[in-house]
């Protein structure tokens, strides 16, 4: 702990023990010292960063596993030791966490109960899960602003209006839950649902339960919605309801991530947009009808950008609220 | 904290504690195991050998200070052994590079097109190609066995200071061919999970 870390390249960051242990299991003590590190050594802060990233990367071997001999092999040492097997282990500690993770969540939920505020909102590239007076939960994505009144523990009137995007995990209480989306109402009794309002459309892709959504009188009929079915509506057409959508596609955000099933580059583009403010000019404007497929990661859109780069070997500059992308 | 439970349990003639170690230690053991031999055969013996092993001898041995360090060991020289590469007389002289050890890396993505990830994959197992037999199994150790440098020096049989040197050049060279790390950052971006 009494190295000079000025000193220190990338190798010894690398080889560092107390280094490899805080990235493998950090802890408070840990953090709170390689954050003053970072910040008392600022040149030093990039290479601890990538250093981190190495140290996961060489922690991920391909791991083989040879599973169907499992049984087989302890079989043959009880066998062997001519005894039979007594009941297996019990899991004092999976009961431990699971405890521990319900009490977490109960913690979380009674703090947000007390907390709660009229308006949330998120800011670029950040994503915000809020849990509202009913225990319903809103995961906000970024750019995003949800609304509702705040005499709603009194009068139980369950109501949020939304501009920008949101996952919806609705409890069941017998009340109706309503989200107002510009002019289209989606009611619901309990149900998990993603919103989508950006500009002139509005999409509402269904996971579990029921919901009904309403326009404004005369523009359209109400739709009813299953699981797995998808709703639609931009200001030029009327709404669409769509089958067979892939929930997990349209939710992937709420995990951090980008699922892509041949999704055209300008899709993505528009959602560099619509949650990081970005403005993209393509070098070569035929990359925006490039489809690409897979997932990608996007805890901080240092991470996208650089993956994006990788995977359609174009440079990406930054200036101000631009992005260039010119071919290598 | 789990491992010195069922370490105990097992010392005082529970098999229920051996069991638990089975279960904890299969995958790693058989993950180490196929660094050194694609035969599966001479890992699945080895691995019954060591449980069988501990068992009849749960008298004599001693409590290990990491019982994970002492499985890989033990198991390491078991298998070393059926593989005829007697670790512990050859590995001195030379310098136990006689015994191989392959380490691939998880590269593999649905993102990256087929011609990308096959370029992809050449560079990585370039990269790992350039490392001795020796600095694979360290970084393998230290990185996804996390174990510390004393330990890894005990089962490779050399000293401390070593293994810090074999970690580190192992860096070294891989600096040196690849001019950076962006690589094996890029892996480590595709690779996460949430």
């Amino acid at each position: 702990m009494n190295k000079d870390y000025r000193d220190y390249r990338m190798e010894d960051f690398l080889a560092d023990e107390y280094f490899i242990r805080w990235v493998k299991f950090p802890d408070a003590a840990a953090n709170a010292f390689w954050q003053q590190l970072s910040a008392d050594v600022p040149e030093k802060a990039p290479l601890i960063r990538e250093a981190r990233e190495v140290v996961y990367a060489l922690s991920t071997p391909v791991l083989v596993k040879n599973d169907p001999a499992r049984e087989k092999i302890w079989q043959a040492v009880l066998d062997n030791i001519q005894q039979t097997p007594v009941r297996p282990l019990r899991r004092y500690r999976r009961l431990w966490l699971a405890a521990a993770s319900v009490l977490l969540l109960l913690a979380l939920g009674a703090t947000w109960y007390f907390t709660s505020s009229i308006t949330v909102s998120t800011g670029y590239g950040e994503t915000r899960e809020v849990i509202l007076p009913d225990h319903s939960t809103v995961m906000l994505n970024a750019h995003s602003t949800a609304t509702y009144a705040r005499s709603w523990p009194v009068t139980g009137k369950r109501e949020v209006m939304l501009d920008g995007e949101a996952f919806f995990d609705v409890k069941h209480t017998g009340d109706t839950f309503r989200v107002q989306a510009g002019p289209a109402r989606v009611t619901v009794l309990g149900t998990a649902f993603n919103v989508r309002h950006r500009q002139d459309m509005i999409a509402v892709v269904l996971q579990r339960g029921l919901v009904r959504i309403d326009m404004p009188d005369g523009e359209a009929v109400p739709a009813f919605l299953q699981p797995g079915e998808g709703w639609s509506y931009s200001h030029q057409q009327p709404p669409v309801v769509m089958q067979a959508v892939d929930t997990s596609a349209a939710t992937a955000w709420t995990r951090h991530e980008l699922l892509l099933n041949a999704t055209k580059v300008k899709e993505v583009i528009h959602l560099l947009k619509d949650n990081y403010g970005y403005t993209v000019i393509l070098e070569d404007s035929t990359i925006g009808e490039r489809e690409i497929k897979g997932r990608i990661p996007m805890q901080r859109e240092k991470d996208l950008l650089f993956v994006l780069s990788r995977i359609l070997d174009v440079d990406i500059q930054q200036k101000n609220d631009t992005l260039l992308f010119t071919t290598k | 904290m789990q491992d010195k439970e069922l370490w105990s349990w097992y010392k005082s003639g529970e098999i229920s504690g051996l069991e638990g170690l089975y279960n904890a230690y299969y995958i790693p053991l058989t993950n180490y195991g196929f660094k050194f031999t694609e035969d599966k055969s001479f890992i699945e013996e080895s691995i019954q050998d060591l449980f069988l092993k501990l068992w009849r001898n749960r008298d004599s041995i001693a409590t290990p200070q990491v019982v994970k360090q002492y499985l890989l060991l033990s198991f390491r020289r078991i298998l070393l052994r059926k593989l005829e590469y007697s670790p512990s007389r050859l590995e001195e002289a030379f310098s136990g590079e006689h015994i191989p050890f392959y380490l691939e890396l998880s590269y593999e993505h649905p993102l990256i097109r087929a011609e990308r990830a096959a370029e992809l994959k050449k560079k990585v197992d370039a990269l790992m190609d350039t490392l001795t037999h020796r600095q694979r199994e360290a970084i393998f150790l230290k990185y996804y066995e996390d174990l510390s440098y004393e330990e890894i020096a005990e089962i490779l049989q050399i000293n401390t200071g070593g293994t810090y040197k074999l970690v580190y050049r192992a860096l070294e060279r891989l600096r040196e061919q690849f001019g950076d790390f962006s690589l094996l950052v890029l892996l480590y971006l595709l690779q996460r999970r949430y």
